[in-house]
């Protein structure tokens, strides 16, 4: 008759033939050990010592590697698998304590999502770091191609938005190809004639920058599908590209979720905070989050205040995202605008001059 | 509004004056709380869940009735793909506060929402881990009486199988959600169920029913088998 090595949440038992040989009972800790296939070295110990060179049947493929270094295991048959299920369920019916289990599963599975996200940060920032240079260079070859097509059609820069602007001269070239609504302004244009392959040329630069827009449209949707992973309660309160500018200039979840308050609420404002500590200057009432649409959006007087508010909440959100994994933003979002609306309540008009300072020590 | 006992344990019918039809219901374990958006009915110092059959496959087969209901107050279940635990609720409210369910699920996204519910209800337990893999469970589950499966997998035959064989007890049963498509998609979908019957009844199952879902799910259908193995 073969020897059973039985794991279970209660403990690990040997058997033969249905008798228990051997029964070493599982503390709370050693739960997750058990779970990710390995036992607690006392517990080897124990058992080489009294079955060592004997022939030992497990049925999880994780234990039988490891465990060959130190006893003779085997993977189980199904015809073994059997009898194994059956003594686990006498073990589980007399043994298990359902909230201690329960408690530990909750806690592993929480720190499991965790890992799986790990590290998954650096994609974000490298992710959020692209799409600002994308913005740098389109903003470069976006007045470029103003300063050089406006010598065809300067009248065309009244269309104020860049990729609007890109997009008709990719489209048309010519002035006196252009649709309905641009005729009238491209017959009286104070701008030279030019030559088909000078205004090729052109087209083809605009065609390159409408690339470059899709390529930050395709990064911006891989963010937004990323960072609910990696940072959901972040990315719940502050959208998928903020949470993401803040992870990147923090460098990374870890760091931001170890950052005070005080510091993400100036996350971005480093050269304001330096002439504030050399010079003297006023210390900067945000930074990035000032992307934030209700501190942007918001009367001068109020901003510092919203800021200071929200990035109480980011703190708070960072940590539940690096720590713990669980999703509280919903909570944090709703206590938020009721601060919000508490402080646009109570500071409705701006400070008189002079009050000033005492409302910022406040 | 009339409220009765369903003859599967645990369940209920409504009938609601100003609704067509008959719905069902299970009594809310997590009162005052929703999963998935679904109406809730407070009656008689009760709640109930209303548990729709669009959204819910287990739902589905009863509307369609299924013959008999092995999952029932104090079942100990393990629930395979649970998502975010839609239809894993409706179980929890069914086995009670005696009845035990574990719940595996292989996304770590998914998991998220799924271990807020598993907080919430005492009798709920989650699992992040693959089907695929029963040993590595197997030491925290050890056995079930039932057990649940819809993981929308061409292997799912295989998957249901591999996990009786450690964690179902003796005569205990399998409900397993077949999806046509996720097996072929250019078969006719009778012969797909017929083949996963096969494949089941050859792994120590006798196969009692074979529900198709339709018409709150197309090319699904539900078999339900007892393992005899
Ligand atoms: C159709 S959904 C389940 C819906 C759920 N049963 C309900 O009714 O609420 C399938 C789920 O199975 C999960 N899944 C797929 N393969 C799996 C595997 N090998 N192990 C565990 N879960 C798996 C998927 O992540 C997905 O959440």
């Amino acid at each position: 008759m073969p020897l059973y090595l039985i794991t279970t949440s209660e403990g690990i038992g040997v058997y033969r033939d249905g008798e228990k040989l051997l029964f070493l009972e599982a503390k709370s800790e050693h739960i997750p050990e058990i779970m990710e296939g390995k036992l607690p070295r006392e517990f080897v110990d124990e058992i080489e010592k009294r079955f060592k060179g004997e022939e030992i049947l497990v049925d999880d493929k994780r234990i039988v590697e490891w465990l060959s270094q130190y006893l003779l295991v085997k993977l189980a048959s199904d015809d073994d698998l059997r009898e194994i299920k059956r003594i686990r369920r006498k073990i589980k019916d007399e043994m298990e304590e359902w909230n201690r289990i329960r408690d530990v599963s909750i806690r592993m599975t929480r720190e499991r999502i965790r890992r799986a996200s790990a590290d998954r940060d650096k994609l974000i920032i490298q992710a959020i770091e692209a799409v600002d240079d994308l913005d740098k260079s389109i903003n470069l070859l976006v007045s470029r191609l103003r300063e050089w097509y406006s010598l065809h059609f300067p009248e065309l820069n009244d269309v104020k938005d860049h990729e609007e602007y890109v997009q008709l001269i990719k489209k048309y070239g010519e002035r006196s190809k252009f649709p309905e609504k641009y005729l009238e302004i491209a017959k009286s244009s104070m701008g030279a004639d030019m030559e088909p392959e000078d205004l090729e040329v052109m087209r083809s630069l605009a065609s390159r920058i409408e690339e470059l827009y899709r390529m930050r449209e395709e990064l911006v949707k891989y963010l937004e599908d990323l960072v609910p992973r990696v940072a959901p309660n972040l990315g719940i309160l502050v959208g998928p590209l903020l949470a993401a500018r803040l992870m990147s200039l923090a460098g990374g979840l870890e760091k931001l979720a170890k950052l005070p308050a005080s510091t993400i609420q100036v996350l971005g404002a480093e050269k304001a905070l330096f002439r504030h500590l050399r010079k003297g200057k006023n210390p900067p009432k945000h930074g990035v989050i000032y992307q934030y649409p209700k501190v942007r959006g918001s009367p001068r007087w109020q901003r510092g205040k919203i800021a200071r508010a929200l990035a109480a909440k980011l703190s708070i959100a960072a940590r539940m995202d690096y720590f713990s994994g669980e999703v509280v933003a919903d909570e944090l979002k709703s206590d938020l605008e009721d601060r919000i609306a508490e402080i646009r309540e109570k500071y409705k008009k701006p400070p008189k001059k002079g009050a000033a300072s005492r409302s910022r020590r406040r | 509004m009339e409220i009765t006992k369903h003859r599967f344990k645990g369940v209920y019918q409504i009938k609601e004056e100003d609704r067509p039809g008959v719905e069902i219901a299970t009594v809310n374990l997590s009162p005052g709380t929703r999963v998935y958006g679904e109406r809730i009915i407070r009656h008689s110092g009760r709640e109930y869940r209303i548990w729709d059959p669009y959204r819910s496959k287990l739902s589905a087969a009863i509307h369609k009735g299924l013959s008999e209901m092995p999952i029932s107050p104090g079942s100990r279940v393990l629930y395979l793909g649970a998502a975010s635990g839609t239809t894993a609720s409706h179980v929890s409210d069914i086995i009670g506060e005696d009845g035990k369910i574990f719940c595996v699920e292989m996304s770590s996204r998914t998991m998220r929402e799924l271990i807020t519910l598993c907080e919430r209800r005492k009798n709920m337990i989650p699992i992040l881990g693959d089907a695929r893999k029963p040993w590595e469970y197997s030491s925290l589950v050890g056995y079930s009486d039932v057990i649940y499966q819809d993981v929308a997998q061409p292997d799912q035959a295989k998957i249901a199988l591999e996990n009786a064989k450690r964690l179902l007890k003796p005569g205990g049963f399998a409900i397993i959600a077949i999806k046509s498509r996720s097996i072929d998609v250019t078969k006719d979908p009778r012969e797909i169920f017929k083949e996963e019957v096969r494949k089941i009844e050859r792994g120590g199952f006798e196969v009692i029913e074979v529900k198709r879902l339709d018409p709150f799910e197309k090319d699904h259908a539900i078999i339900l088998g007892r393992f005899e193995g």
